[in-house]
């Protein structure tokens, strides 16, 4: 019996991906749990696996081709086995379901008429629709204010002077409205994908960004001072600054939760659970691996936690829930030896934080000596739909507490 | 200028017919009043005191013209009625009085199937230049028997025109168009405004048969409205300016053939329609002009068309119903609502 191998979905924004590359040619033995193809989606590649042993009979989707998710992809059984009738059965597994379930019931098409002739009707005087139609307006985007709510002449005079009543179209998510559908188009997948998610968040959000230094000189003695203590007994712990800023900023998150949300169709959520977003820059994009449950997590624990998802994302080897589900995000540049930018919202987040390069200065220290003073960059990008500059401000400040005596950052 | 009411316009422009053309003469029960009664008549012979109708619209005519052509006639509208029509048909121009249009089921040959109907049978040869007078509307106490609106009944005939006066201006000038139509033309009086008063010129005039006149103009909702109910309208129009609704009030005059373009270019204007009508809800001049305007100017309607009737019920004799009965502006304001509140 011939089984199918599908397009998995990775991502719970993920609806469609790229067979990247067929590791098995048609008429291999493969085993379970073999690989048979590699697939990207947003910002992922990952490998497929066989699900069972047996032949594989079809390559149904060419490499470089997309295929939604879900979709037969791969065929693997026994040698010689017809494969024709199962491909065409599954190439639209929606509709088959259907018919399984009701023979004699009338097709798909009929079942998409009724529904439109079910939806809400729209009442317009006869005046007005003339005047729309002149117009060339969109009725759908006037409210009527006339009896039984019917769009009157006022209402399209209404619409001629001030604009629509209804942005878009209410039975549409707002969030995938705005978004023209051709955003990276012609890209490869993850760039596709990192287009989309850029454009998206853009579209959906009031984005502003605030900026603010944070002393470093005790945080840089705290992590020496780490070091020397656990040298030779722990060689896996790399204690690197953005350690520190990973756990400053999750004790500050669990501090101020109004930034660890999200703000969906009207809707605003806070999360109870800090999962934390590292943006990860690869030689052909940017993965956003996730340290999930952060908040449980000691500074050696995350530690080892940043340097396996980043190791992973670079290997290519993340696997789909360590690359979905942040609740915020931290993006560093301080490599690049930029000091402040303007982080793009990770889609679904209300808040990320960008890292910039160290800054030397001298300063006057309080007992009138000149001190070589060490400091970070921040750059806080919020949702302004949803906080204000002062809750930002704060936000920022909790961090750069944490920053400026790291000793808190143990509690 | 001088100012007449509704009853002496009408009168007067009977009398002022009466005396430019010998072959008007007036027909019906009682329009002369107390024939062969010996105390009304004076030394002279004349009959001045005479009663002149049952609403002495007609007093002193009977003295003015002589029994020859103000007759009284037994209680036998068949008859006469069709005594009228003979009179037409040969070369006079009868008024013929039906003094309630309730009574109009004893007249129906002569009006509607003779009067109506000669001029087409005889290809055009005989005119029928007779005005049936006939009184319409409740308000005055005189019960289901004596107080309908029939004035569209009449107006379902070809061959019949219908006018309905609101003031007395019209009154008169209607009367003298209409004694001068060379076809039958039921003018039809509601008799509860006879008393009330109006300038009319001393002169004689018509008003042309078959033309609305604008009493208000406005841009925001036509009311057309028939006889009494034009009053009603404009009421409606008062209370609707201090909401700032400007209301355009169109008097119908003429209910047969109604006057077509003006209604449809005032409904063009404002793009909403409310008719005022005092007859019965259904089958009558309101419901014909809303299937005429829906059909004729369905692309300008913001709205539908509002008909403000009397009840589907006979005229309640019980004052405080008979008046609950009658559209008034508050009924107008209740039923028009829908379309009115998103204008103020």
């Amino acid at each position: 019996m011939a089984e199918n191998i599908v397009m998995p979905k990775l991502g719970m924004t993920m609806t469609e991906g790229t067979v990247e590359e067929w590791l098995k040619e048609e008429g291999d033995q493969v085993e379970k749990g073999d690989g048979i193809f590699t697939i990207s989606s947003e910002k992922l590649t990952q490998e497929v696996e066989a699900t069972s042993s047996g032949t594989l009979l079809k390559q149904v989707i060419a490499a470089g081709d997309t295929a939604t998710v879900g979709a037969t992809i791969a065929i693997i059984g026994e040698e010689g086995e017809d494969v024709k009738e199962k491909v065409s059965m599954e190439d639209a597994p929606e509709e088959m379901s259907e018919q399984k379930e009701n023979d004699s019931v009338p097709s798909p098409k009929i079942v998409e008429d009724h529904q439109e002739v079910s939806g809400e009707r729209i009442f317009i005087t006869p005046l007005a629709r003339k005047m729309a139609k002149e117009k060339e307006l969109d009725i759908n985007r006037i409210k009527g204010t006339g009896g039984n709510n019917r769009i009157t002449k006022q209402d399209i005079i209404r619409v001629e002077q001030y604009g629509y009543d209804i942005e878009i179209s209410m039975k549409e998510d707002v969030t995938e409205r705005v978004v023209p559908s051709n955003i990276g188009a012609g890209l490869p997948s993850m760039r596709k994908a990192i287009a989309q998610n850029m454009m998206k968040s853009l579209h959906s959000t009031a984005q502003l960004t605030l900026h603010r230094k944070a002393r470093a000189n005790e945080l840089i003695a705290f992590q020496q001072e780490l070091r020397e203590l656990l040298q030779g007994e722990a060689e896996d712990l790399k204690l690197t600054i953005t350690t520190f800023i990973t756990k400053a900023v999750v004790l500050a998150l669990k501090d101020f939760p109004k930034i660890n949300a999200t703000y969906q169709n009207g809707e605003l959520l806070e999360h109870e659970d800090v999962h934390v977003g590292i943006a990860t820059s690869l030689s052909d994009g940017l993965l956003v691996p996730v340290i999930e449950n952060a908040q449980y997590k000691s500074i050696g624990e995350l530690d080892k936690a940043i340097r396996d998802v980043s190791w992973k994302a670079r290997q290519g080897e993340l696997t789909s829930n360590l690359l979905s589900g942040s609740t915020f995000t931290i993006t560093n540049m301080g490599a690049t030896g930029i000091e402040y930018f303007t982080p793009i919202l990770n889609v679904n987040e209300v808040g990320i934080l960008g890292v910039g390069a160290f800054q030397e200065s001298l300063i006057l220290s309080q007992e009138g000596q000149v001190e070589k003073q060490q400091s970070i960059p921040f750059s806080l990008t919020f949702d302004h739909q949803v906080l204000d500059g002062a809750d930002a401000a704060e936000f920022l400040t909790l961090i750069v507490r944490y920053i400026e005596k790291p000793s808190l950052l143990l509690i | 200028m001088r100012e007449l009411t509704f009853m002496n316009a009408i009168r007067e422009a009977m009398d002022m017919a009466m005396d430019k053309d010998g072959k008007v003469i007036l027909i019906g029960t009682d329009v002369a009043g107390g024939a062969d009664v010996d105390h009304l008549v004076q030394d002279d012979g004349r009959h001045d005191d005479a009663f002149g109708g049952v609403f002495g619209l007609s007093k002193g005519l009977v003295g003015k013209y002589g029994r020859e052509r103000v007759i009284d006639t037994p209680i036998a509208e068949h008859g006469y009625f069709s005594a009228a029509v003979g009179a037409a048909a040969t070369g006079l121009r009868p008024i013929a009085e039906l003094m309630f249009n309730d009574f109009i089921g004893f007249a129906l040959d002569p009006i509607f199937n003779q009067g109506a109907k000669m001029r087409y049978m005889f290809g055009g040869k005989a005119k029928i230049p007779m005005t049936v007078r006939t009184v319409h509307g409740a308000g005055v106490g005189a019960a289901a028997q004596h107080s309908q609106t029939l004035y569209g009944m009449f107006g379902a005939f070809p061959g019949i025109k219908v006018v309905v006066p609101s003031n007395p201006y019209d009154a008169k000038g209607l009367m003298l168009a209409a004694i001068e139509e060379d076809n039958v033309v039921v003018f039809s009086e509601d008799k509860a405004i006879y008393g009330i008063k109006g300038e009319v010129p001393e002169e004689y005039y018509t008003v042309e048969i078959g033309k609305a006149n604008i009493v208000r103009e406005g841009e925001d909702i036509t009311i057309v409205a028939i006889g009494k109910m034009v009053q009603v309208a404009l009421e409606v129009a008062d209370r609707l300016d201090s909401d700032n609704v400007s209301v355009e009030v169109v008097d119908l005059r003429t209910v047969a053939p109604w006057d077509q373009s003006t209604v449809l270019q005032s409904v063009q204007k404002t793009g909403r329609l409310i008719l005022i009508d005092e007859s019965n809800p259904h089958n009558n001049t309101a419901t014909d002009i809303a299937s005429v305007v829906a059909d004729k100017a369905f692309d300008y309607l913001d709205g539908p068309i509002k008909t403000v009737c009397a009840p589907n019920v006979p005229v309640p004799f019980a004052t405080n119903l008979e008046q609950a009965y009658i559209p008034n502006a508050d009924k107008v304001l209740r039923v028009a609502e829908e379309l009115i509140f998103d204008l103020k």
